[in-house]
């Protein structure tokens, strides 16, 4: 048993997954640019419009490249392992809900968000859990052990985020918690994404290993 | 069972579990709701940016069918919306004047007085004004607040979740289809053209004596209700407690011999608010110096048509920004572009309503709904000039 497909697939998934936090970071930072920029008057507007623009596109391009990368390594994990294809399912309902969220507001926005939040964990839940059936497959406990202890940390993270986002709704913003409570579910997500990122790694060590072993 | 097993089965439950309340929010919020004008309006406050507004008016029809915010925002300059619904409450209007301070902490909000006034507490508690409201409210700790403290136990849950109450709705379709495409209409465009404006088409028909005429020398006082007294005085204390500022309006009206006793109650109101430093403007005992023709700018005795609310909206939006000293803020590139649409949008309903006043005299609703939105594209855009 060496999976290539997975192996294939997985190493995809990795690079998407450094895309990803790269876009996400990305985005961060152009938001930090626009607060940070003093009063925009003459040249310095173009100046500070034309950063954000530039930065901003470079993390659309990098979600893009994610998203498609995502997309075909799972499509070519689910040979070696039947789970990866519901995560696919999930990569596309995410992508469906940030095109609504383009387009929508309101109650429809918060639908839209809250299910892209579930699909988000809902494909890591599958990711881990295909990568914990490879690793039982090839006998290697170390990897299911982190595999249970990484889904527990991305499941506690993303759930905090998901909970965070109903709560910030409904509190009232005089008392100026709610945007602490939105820095704190960002950033839960995105500690989510770097133990998501560690254990996608691991996997592609394990799996390359056994790429290897037949090899020699 | 296996590891892999058990997060499988879980994840399957926990998503059976999502779909079922996500379809119950789509259901309860699109589909199975009572929705009207005071939906689309109370729906379209919560959807500008937070604190993008300069001014917010709080009241019931007297002031969502007498001020033009798109008119003040492109003689005056200011932005404004009208946070009001059908015969609000006491209570919706403290609810309405916290979720302003929740979300948008403008620089003025103006309060229609006409909750105040009745001589009796049968508006506080009618159902069907409560619920106008409050059903539409997003579920935040002030609707909590007001359910925890006004709303009896086994009532409860109908306010948190409409959904128990307008279930049966389901049977009234095909006809609430406008008004269900308008509100998915308005959360896919994000922002609402005429910003809680609503009117009707219609010119008065009455045989009433109008006593407006007689109003600007009435100084004669009719003490308020004992709770609705209360409930100003609670509101007040509010005001205060957030260093609010505050202004209090009472609109024109076709007053007759019935409802002489409400000017007298508007003066009582008046003077207790001063007393609390507040200023209160009785436009209605000015109607007529301000120009509003009784026979001509009222389409009935408690509500004026686009010809009165033109003149008063620029009658009150010139006090508040020369004599309140309401200041407007700076817009950003994009919301300029939606007040823009604001100001085209208010501009053509008017010209359709003086259209069709001109070709009769057969009240019709005009509102901010697909059925009058498709309509107002036929029309001028262009200022409206004042005679």
């Amino acid at each position: 048993m060496i999976f290539p497909n997975a192996y294939t697939g997985v190493k995809k998934l990795f690079a998407s997954q450094i895309l990803h936090i790269l876009s996400t970071v990305f985005f961060f930072v152009s938001a930090v640019w626009l607060a940070a920029s003093p009063e925009p008057e003459g040249d310095a507007f173009e100046y500070v419009v034309w950063i954000t623009i530039g930065i901003s596109v470079a993390g659309v391009v990098m979600g893009v490249i994610a998203f498609l990368l995502q997309l075909v390594g799972l499509n070519q994990a689910r040979r070696d392992e039947r789970l990866f294809k519901k995560a696919m399912y999930f990569v596309i309902v995410c992508a469906a809900c940030t095109i609504a969220l383009l387009f929508g507001n309101g109650m429809f926005s918060r639908i839209a968000s809250g299910v892209d939040e579930i699909s988000t964990l809902l494909i890591y839940v599958y990711i881990f859990i295909s990568v914990f059936n490879l690793a039982e497959q090839l006998g290697n406990t170390s990897v299911q052990k982190r595999g249970k202890l990484a889904l527990l940390f991305v499941t506690v993270l993303f759930g905090a985020a998901f909970l965070i986002n109903i709560f910030v709704a409904f509190i009232p913003e005089q008392v100026d918690i709610a945007e602490n409570l939105s820095v704190i579910s960002t950033i839960c997500e995105f500690i989510g994404y770097i133990v998501a990122l560690l254990y996608i790694g691991t996997a592609r060590r394990m799996l390359a290993k056994a790429q290897r072993g037949v090899l020699s | 069972m296996k590891f892999q097993d058990k997060i499988t089965r879980t994840v399957k439950v926990a998503i059976f579990l999502l779909s079922v309340m996500a379809s119950c929010l789509v259901l309860q919020h699109y589909f199975l709701r009572n929705v009207d004008h005071n939906s689309l309006r109370v729906e379209g406050f919560y959807q500008e940016p937070r604190d993008s507004l300069d001014a917010v008016f709080i009241g019931a029809s007297d002031i969502y069918s007498s001020f033009m915010p798109g008119r003040a925002y492109e003689q005056y300059g200011f932005t404004s919306y009208l946070l009001a619904s059908e015969a609000i409450t006491s209570e919706g209007i403290k609810t309405a004047v916290k979720e302003v301070v929740r979300t948008q902490h403008p620089g003025m909000v103006v309060i229609e007085a006409n909750a105040f006034l009745y001589g009796d507490n049968d508006n506080d508690s009618n159902q069907a004004h409560i619920h106008k409201f409050f059903d539409n409210l997003p579920l935040s700790v002030n609707k909590l607040d007001f359910i925890t403290h006004n709303v009896p136990v086994d009532e409860r849950w109908e306010y948190v979740f409409p959904l128990i109450k307008y279930h049966s709705l389901w049977t009234e379709y095909p006809d609430r289809i406008n008004m269900m495409a308008s509100n998915l209409s308005l959360d896919v465009r994000g922002y609402n053209y005429l910003k809680g404006y609503r009117t009707t088409a219609q010119i008065i028909k009455t045989d009433s004596p109008c006593l407006n005429s007689k109003l600007s020398e009435e100084n004669g006082e009719l003490a308020l209700n004992p709770n609705l007294e209360a409930q100003l005085n609670d509101l007040l204390d509010y005001c205060d407690q957030q260093h609010l500022k505050v202004v209090f309006v009472r609109a024109p009206h076709y007053v007759t011999k019935e409802t002489y006793n409400r000017v007298k109650r508007s003066n009582r109101m008046a003077r207790l608010c001063n007393e609390r430093g507040y200023h209160y403007y009785t436009v209605e005992n000015d109607a007529e110096h301000i120009g509003i023709d009784p026979k001509h700018d009222f389409y009935d005795r408690d509500h004026m048509n686009v010809y009165g609310a033109l003149k008063f909206t620029d009658y009150l939006a010139e006090k508040l920004m020369h004599r309140e000293g309401l200041k407007a803020d700076a817009l950003k590139e994009d919301l300029t572009e939606n007040w823009q649409d604001a100001v085209t949008a208010t501009n053509q309903l008017y010209r359709y309503c003086d259209d069709l006043m001109s070709k009769s005299n057969e009240a019709r609703g005009a509102q901010e709904d697909v059925v009058t939105l498709a309509t107002l594209g036929e029309y001028s855009g262009a200022t409206i000039k004042t005679k």
